[in-house]
């Protein structure tokens, strides 16, 4: 695989999304949302008094919990939104078939499109995160006089199970691309992705109990799905077929 | 002349009907301009992307500078020695040419300043250089088919293979498109092209293959009209009428005669020999000779004809 072939692609999609401005703007509204609901929580906490150091910061933390849990959506979300044009707009624009006139292999057209869908919403979801631990950190200082955020579970959130959902739902774009039999059926099963891996982090980080071992068998499971669809989407990936039979 | 693509009893069948292509075998030599003729769904576009990698055939192979076209271990000095222009442009509008050129020539491996120096050549030949930063979206269909061709060519491939390279431009551009292919020939390039402008073909073309789903004749376009057609003779005369074909019609060599006031038109087996014959006869005769033109049957006549003819076979064999 050569990197710089992969690197072009990217740059040329990454081009491409960001000459269609009403797509790029939507990209920022469910992070700033959610950004905006866990600085709303830590300011009305901060409003409050209490006594206690440590139930000040425990507070803290669970009212940032929801805003922390919310933005994990977004790697999907934003995967999925991208992801799914990815393949199915150089079909609709013929531009696929002076790309696959060019060397690029299998493997570097699909690595090479899984970077855009994959690298803006986690970039989102990292300034997010970022930038709630600085606020909530601002705020609490006078009174705790310790930094509260980050804590263990949020680095962990925001660098090991972010990028895995990220993963997973771009590479579960790229194989359904593979496997749809026309562009149209490619965007709407895209939207199937989205479901279950909102349910999943619904139930383990909102109902589960929270814990390492619950968190690690997450993420493990995230990165044999993702690492599973990857394998899948390179093994599928028949390019005569989508050349010839997409319409 | 050795040759750079040899096609071998290639069939690409689709899911439902009949073959794309159904075995057709040829061969296309360095340096020659190689078209490709036939009505629509005749194959043609299918073997262009068979010619160029893109699809895989469903029997039989194809070799570009002898690698076959399916090695995947050969993919990239394959696709680093064909130049594609497809039926459509499929430039990525939202960026600029210049954008597009760039990012093609990458995926080549080019250099920036190769790439800069390529486009700047070939964007000037086609007029392009001076809106070379303008997205393509606000170019015409005709701007949109030069960039494109640019873009086959940026690479410096052996071989451009071009699906229809003279559609939405007008007279002026598509003239020097053919000089420019013309120029690419002289240049040791090999040119195979896909279209429907048969004078275009019968132009540029040191030969022409057309099909329908089959290869039904593969020849220099001259060789092909004198293979289809006899030669033919007008001629016109001031004091003719219809019984001058009396006269004629048993004179030796003449196929076929026909009146269209006033000319008389004639089909020779072999004008050179039985010309000077007829004309004598007919001035024996008391006609008055005004001009007299050999004319020559064309490419379309020929396209025609045989596609006529394959669609008649088909029809008694069904």
């Amino acid at each position: 695989m050569k990197v710089n072939r992969v690197r072009e692609l990217f740059r040329k999609d990454f081009a491409e999304l960001r000459s269609n401005r009403s797509v790029f703007i939507s990209l920022f509204v469910f992070p700033v949302l959610f950004l905006l609901e866990g600085i709303g929580s830590a300011i009305a906490r901060s409003l409050t008094t209490t006594s206690s150091h440590a139930v000040l910061v425990a507070s803290y933390i669970s009212g940032a919990s929801l805003s922390l849990d919310l933005l994990l959506f977004v790697p999907v979300i934003t995967a999925v939104t991208i992801g799914s044009n990815s393949i199915v707009q150089e079909k609709t624009t013929h531009s696929l078939e002076p790309l696959l006139a060019t060397p690029i292999t299998d493997t570097e057209l699909l690595v090479g499109k899984a970077m855009t869908p994959l690298l803006p919403g986690l970039i989102a979801v990292w300034v997010c995160y970022t930038v709630l631990f600085a606020v909530i950190d601002v705020l609490a200082w006078p009174v705790t006089h310790a930094i509260v955020f980050p804590t263990a579970v949020a680095l962990f959130q925001m660098w090991i199970v972010a990028p895995l959902l990220g993963l997973l739902g771009t590479f579960g774009v790229l194989t359904i691309s593979s496997w749809a039999k026309d562009a149209r059926a490619a965007q709407q099963m895209s939207t199937v992705i989205e479901l279950p891996a909102i349910g999943l982090i619904l139930v383990v980080f909102l109902f589960l109990p929270s814990s390492w071992e619950v968190l690690g068998l997450f993420a493990v499971g995230l990165a044999v799905v993702s690492y599973a669809l990857l394998r899948m989407a390179i093994r599928r990936f028949d390019r005569p077929s989508i050349l010839v039979s997409w319409r | 002349m050795s040759d750079f693509v040899t096609v071998t009893n290639l069939t690409r069948s689709f899911r439902s009907g009949s073959p794309a292509v159904d075995h057709i075998t040829f061969s296309v030599r360095r340096g020659e301009i190689f078209s490709l003729l036939g009505p629509n769904g005749a194959g043609k576009t299918t073997t262009i992307r068979l010619l160029s990698g893109l699809i895989y055939p469903t029997s039989g192979e194809v070799r570009i500078l002898g690698m076959v076209s399916t090695d995947s271990s050969q993919m990239e000095r394959i696709h680093n020695a064909i130049g594609l222009l497809p039926e459509v442009p499929g430039l990525y509008e939202s960026l600029s040419a210049m954008e597009n050129l760039r990012f093609h020539g990458r995926m080549h491996g080019l250099s920036d300043a190769t790439i800069h120096e390529r486009a700047r050549e070939l964007l000037t030949v086609f007029d392009i250089w001076g809106r070379r930063d303008e997205k393509v979206a606000t170019y015409s269909k005709g701007m949109k088919q030069k960039v494109a061709i640019v873009r086959a060519l940026l690479h410096d491939p052996e071989c451009l293979i071009l699906d229809e390279p003279l559609s939405g431009l007008d007279p002026e551009a598509a003239k020097s498109t053919r000089d420019f292919l013309v120029e690419q020939r002289r240049r040791g390039r090999t040119v195979i092209v896909s279209t429907h402008n048969l004078d275009d073909a019968d132009r540029l073309s040191d030969r022409v293959a057309v099909i329908r789903s089959r290869l039904l004749a593969l020849d220099t376009p001259s060789d092909l009209k004198s293979r289809l057609f006899h030669s033919r003779v007008e001629i016109r005369l001031q004091n003719g009428s219809p019984s001058v074909l009396d006269r004629v019609r048993s004179l030796p060599g003449v196929v076929n005669a026909s009146w269209e006031s006033p000319t008389l038109i004639l089909e020779l087996a072999e004008p050179e020999n039985e010309l000077p014959d007829v004309i004598s006869a007919l001035v024996g005769a008391g006609f008055r000779l005004q001009y007299v033109t050999p004319t020559e049957h064309t490419l379309e006549d020929v396209y025609l004809k045989l596609v006529d003819e394959a669609r008649n076979s088909a029809g008694a064999g069904s």
